[in-house]
């Protein structure tokens, strides 16, 4: 409790210590006066003796004090004096500063929620995909019977796995049956997600006593409880009719559980079925390695697989892969590669508020170099200087924090799909913020002490100087401001080619040859309800009546059916063997499911051979058409026609796969079909093998339309002939081939393309501030020579090119420095954005742009300085 | 903390004598100054003012009490009064300065 009694009592030992040194002072006069001195002089002579009274005093007050604190405080509260009486001056340097850290509290806060804390899990890190890779490290989530995990989640290296089957089920009841994603999770997964839920309460291993049977509960999502229960609070005890059986409703969950995008979670059932497979995620125990953990589960499911070998590949390899690494996969290097470059904006944006620091601080010398000569200590006036760019880098800073409050709720609509999770929590966080602050205090220093150091130099000469004029401006300061300029200026043109880089990028991109029409089409999946359509006659009946129905509505101009992921995905690949090739090696191949009207949906052009007719389909035919690619891979003589290739995972691999008779595997090439993109935009095709998709009937499958028009109009009709068929049948939403181009690698370039395109911007009119300021500077320090020039006869224009050329070597020095950097890093940078950053036409462009600028920003000052009338300048005098 | 002591003094010095002044009568300010001044002979050239401080300071470590006093003038003075832990500290500061004194004499004597 001492230092609150040192606080009341601080003011009585400040008046003590007053009154102390008041009587000393008389003490001494009346003593010298006794000796016969002068009153006069004693006075003055005991003051000289006893020293600064004000400064020994506050000596003394310091004892007492924080003084460190309280000098802050009083610098602080001048410091916010001092803007007040600059508005213009405070208002450039805040935003300078505002638009770095806005910028960079909006980038960390994407760092901080899509990286470092995505998910509401509890040890979220430690939750692993089980990852299944082949001898091509082509990779499969890891799928087990039932009873295979009951036995895997005993491993001593896991703590905890559950099981998932995730399927879309129809909710029924209504006037046309919805489609639900339903995740049936094993009864321990809330405990081993350990998140709370937000009304009434999750099932746990007590509630499933028969686990063939569990009880038909549903806990939902928080976005379904919000769409479809309008957010009532009554919600728990409802029924939901899904697949026309009643589930009653227990609970909701909070927004940020969004475990693979489910709308309800319901127990799943267990089965003798070896077949009906489940996926399963692991969390490996703490302080266990990835290694180890795989090496343990790889001998594990060595001997499970061996129980079943068709849901495994011959040669497998366990791959444990964190949660978050599916999502943010590459992007992450993306994200950590924008934070570099608003970091360059902050720099750049910091040098403003040196450059405008040093500008005034010689405006200041006067005022300095008074505090230096009653008193001020060099170290008092620094840390006077130092705080007020603090002061002005923390108000920039809260302005930009507040913009980047208003930013972050755009993220999730802003950042490409698929790169972030559905759980992550945009916003700002306690230790984004706390980042941001400390970022805005240690700029405001670091970029602050240049100027305060510089001029906190107590020089006597300028004290003199009481009109604060110069003939020439120091060289001194100009150099350092050229420094800054030419600093800003090549940080400028870094950002300025990664925009130009993704500028030139989505366009290759856009204009890539695609292999298909991607105009008007769309497709539609229709997942089956389990137990449906389970005899693959009345299976592939179904899907081609269905093709037909669709493919009769009018304005649709053909409809075909597949299963894959269209282009420019795929979406399975498979080992495989062919005939006759020179190595007896395994091959990889893409394989496609489709029906023949699909090339001619898509408009993919034959280049060789024949489809496969409607018949040979129904049939169940073994016949491919394999891509160019494959064809020019294995057959480059032309000849791939009547080859035989044997595609290993061809085959039923769950019970929900109904398979040909008698399909072994083999398929004959009929036919060579041009390239379309198979593994994304960026990369190479693969070889792929068309196949009919009556091989292997899955349980769902897709109808592609090419319509008259915009496909999204035929929504409704399609869907009404699908019903038709089947009243209880769901569809999922239409998806066009415009919108998969988007998601599939547009967007993510477009994304980049914007914020490059933003942060260039910020960067070329932050550093068009800059040498907006150093001009003027240039101009105001010199107004008393350019009017003496004139005077004497010198051309305005003239003036008008020594300001110009005053700048020059500066922005030329950044230039260069800016083109050296970009070549340098161009490695670095095309690591992270596609593209070509030493492409010479956009370097090109972006310097001419950059000079462009440049020269606008110092042109104003300068004509300004060509206007001087030296009638004006010499009455100043 | 920063001690803007006087040149010519090491630091703690300053509050040596004055502990070691006090250390035989409580003593007001100018008093203190006076004496120190004194005895040293005016070989020591202290700023009467820079006392204040350092009282300052040894009353915050409470190795001095002051009260308000008045002197035999009739004047209102500070008498300031040596503590219990100030004597401890005398002693210490003492004995370890002697120990520098002599270090530095005999290097000097060589």
């Amino acid at each position: 409790m001492m230092w609150l009694r040192q606080i009341i009592a601080r003011r009585r030992l400040s008046t003590d210590l007053a009154e102390e040194i008041q009587q000393h002072l008389a003490e001494k006069v009346e003593e010298l006066v006794a000796e016969g001195m002068p009153q006069e002089e004693a006075t003055r002579y005991a003051r000289r003796e006893f020293g600064n009274v004000v400064r020994i005093e506050e000596q003394g007050r310091e004892v007492w004090a924080w003084p460190w604190i309280e000098n802050r405080f009083a610098d602080l509260s001048f410091a916010f004096r001092q803007m007040r009486r600059e508005p213009l001056f405070s208002i450039v340097s805040c935003l300078s500063i505002a638009l770095g850290i806005g910028a960079t509290t909006l980038m960390f806060s994407v760092v901080y929620s899509v990286l470092i804390d995505p998910y509401p899990y509890k040890n979220a890190g430690r939750i692993m995909h089980v990852h299944i890779f082949d001898k091509d490290a082509f990779l499969t989530d890891l799928l087990l019977s039932t009873s295979q995990f009951r036995r895997f989640q005993d491993s001593r290296v896991l703590d905890g796995a559950i099981a998932m089957d995730e399927a879309p089920m129809s909710q029924t009841g209504g006037e046309f049956p919805e489609s639900v994603l339903a995740g049936h999770i094993s009864a321990n997964a809330f405990e081993f997600f350990g998140v709370p839920p937000l009304i009434g309460r999750e099932f746990t291993s007590q509630d499933v006593t028969d686990s063939a049977y569990p009880p038909k509960v549903a806990v939902l999502s928080y976005r379904y409880w919000k769409n479809h229960f309008a957010g009532q609070q009554n919600v728990v005890g409802r029924t939901l009719q899904l697949n026309r059986e009643n589930y009653i409703v227990i609970g909701v969950l909070p927004a940020r559980f969004a475990w693979w995008g489910c709308d309800v979670y319901t127990p799943l059932a267990y089965s003798a079925d070896p077949d009906r497979t489940v996926m399963v995620f692991a969390r490996i125990k703490a302080g266990i390695g990835l290694g180890v953990a795989e090496k343990e589960l790889q001998s594990w499911i060595q001997e499970l697989a061996q129980e079943t070998p068709k849901h495994f590949p011959r040669e497998l390899k366990v791959g444990l892969v964190p949660l978050n690494d599916i999502f943010v996969g590459s992007f992450a290097g993306t994200i950590y590669f924008l934070l570099g470059a608003v970091s360059l904006l902050l720099v750049i944006g910091c040098a403003n508020l040196s450059i405008l620091l040093l500008a005034r601080g010689r405006s200041r010398t006067h005022e300095l170099a008074i505090r230096a000569a009653i008193g001020g200590t060099r170290h008092r006036i620094l840390s006077q200087l130092l705080t007020e760019s603090v002061a002005l880098a923390l108000t920039g800073g809260a302005v930009g924090i507040l913009l980047a409050v208003g930013g972050s709720t755009l993220i999730p609509r802003f950042l490409p799909e698929g790169t972030f999770p559905g759980e992550a929590a945009f916003g700002l966080s306690i230790a984004v913020l706390v980042a941001s602050t400390t970022l805005a205090v240690l700029s405001g220093i670091v970029f602050g002490a240049w100027p305060a150091l510089r001029i906190s130099k107590p020089r006597l000469s300028e004290l003199l100087q009481i009109g604060n004029r110069t003939f020439t401006s120091s060289k001194g300061a100009k150099r350092r401001h050229d420094i800054l300029v030419a600093a800003q200026v090549a940080l400028t043109l870094v950002l300025l080619a990664a925009a130009g880089t993704t500028i030139r990028s989505l366009d290759r991109l856009t204009h890539r040859s695609l292999g298909y029409d991607p105009h008007h089409l769309a497709w539609i999946t229709i997942p089956l309800r389990d137990g449906t359509y389970t005899d693959w006659q009345k299976r592939i009946r179904y899907y081609s009546q269905v093709r037909e129905d669709v493919a009769r509505i009018p304005g649709v101009r053909s409809a075909a059916i597949a299963y894959t992921w269209l282009p420019p995905l795929s979406l399975f690949r498979s080992s495989a063997q062919i005939r006759g090739w020179r190595s007896d090696e395994n091959q990889t191949l893409t394989i496609q499911q489709v029906s023949p009207e699909y090339f001619s949906t898509l408009r993919i052009a034959l280049l060789q051979g024949r489809y496969w007719t409607e018949s040979e389909t129904l049939r169940a035919q073994p016949l491919g058409i394999i891509n160019s690619t494959m064809a020019h891979l294995y057959w480059p003589n032309g000849d791939a026609l009547g080859h035989m290739v044997h595609l290993d995972e061809l085959k039923a691999r769950t019970a929900w796969m109904l398979q040909a008779q008698p399909n072994d595997g083999w398929v004959q090439i009929v036919g060579v079909v041009s390239d379309t993109p198979n593994d994304g935009l960026r990369d190479p095709v693969l070889p792929t093998v068309y196949v009919p998709y009556t091989l292997v009937a899955n349980d769902a499958f897709d109808v592609v339309v090419r319509t008259q028009g915009n496909p999204l109009a035929f929504v409704a009709s399609i869907r009404d002939r699908i019903h038709r068929i089947d009243a209880d049948q769901m569809t999922l939403e239409m998806t066009t081939a415009e919108q998969r181009l988007n998601s599939e690698g547009l967007a993510r370039e477009r994304f980049l393309m914007i914020v490059f395109l933003i942060f260039g911007f910020m960067s070329l009119s932050l550093a068009a501030v800059g040498l907006y300021s150093v001009a003027s500077y240039i101009v105001s320090h010199r107004t008393h020579e350019f009017g003496v020039r004139i005077a004497l006869g010198a051309h305005r224009s003239d003036v008008l090119k020594a300001v110009l050329k005053s700048v020059l070597p500066a922005v030329l020095g950044g230039l260069v420095s800016g083109m050296v950097i970009n070549l340098l890093a161009a490695r670095l940078m095309e690591h992270w954005i596609d593209g070509n950053v030493r492409d010479p036409l956009m370097l090109a462009t972006i310097t001419l742009l950059a000079i462009f600028v440049t020269i606008t920003a110092s042109l104003r000052p300068a004509t300004r300085a060509a206007c001087i009338e030296p009638l004006d300048v010499l009455r100043a005098d | 903390m920063k001690s803007v002591e006087n040149r010519d003094l090491f630091p703690g010095a300053l509050e040596m004598m004055i502990l070691q002044t006090l250390k035989r009568s409580p003593m007001h300010g100018y008093a203190l100054a006076k004496h120190i001044k004194q005895s040293s002979d005016c070989l020591l050239q202290i700023e009467e003012g820079s006392l204040y401080p350092a009282l300052q300071r040894m009353l915050k470590e409470g190795w001095v009490q002051a009260e308000w006093a008045l002197s035999a003038t009739n004047r209102k003075i500070r008498l300031y009064r040596l503590t219990k832990s100030g004597a401890k500290h005398l002693q210490h500061e003492v004995s370890s300065f002697e120990r520098m004194l002599k270090g530095i004499s005999q290097v000097l004597a060589t």
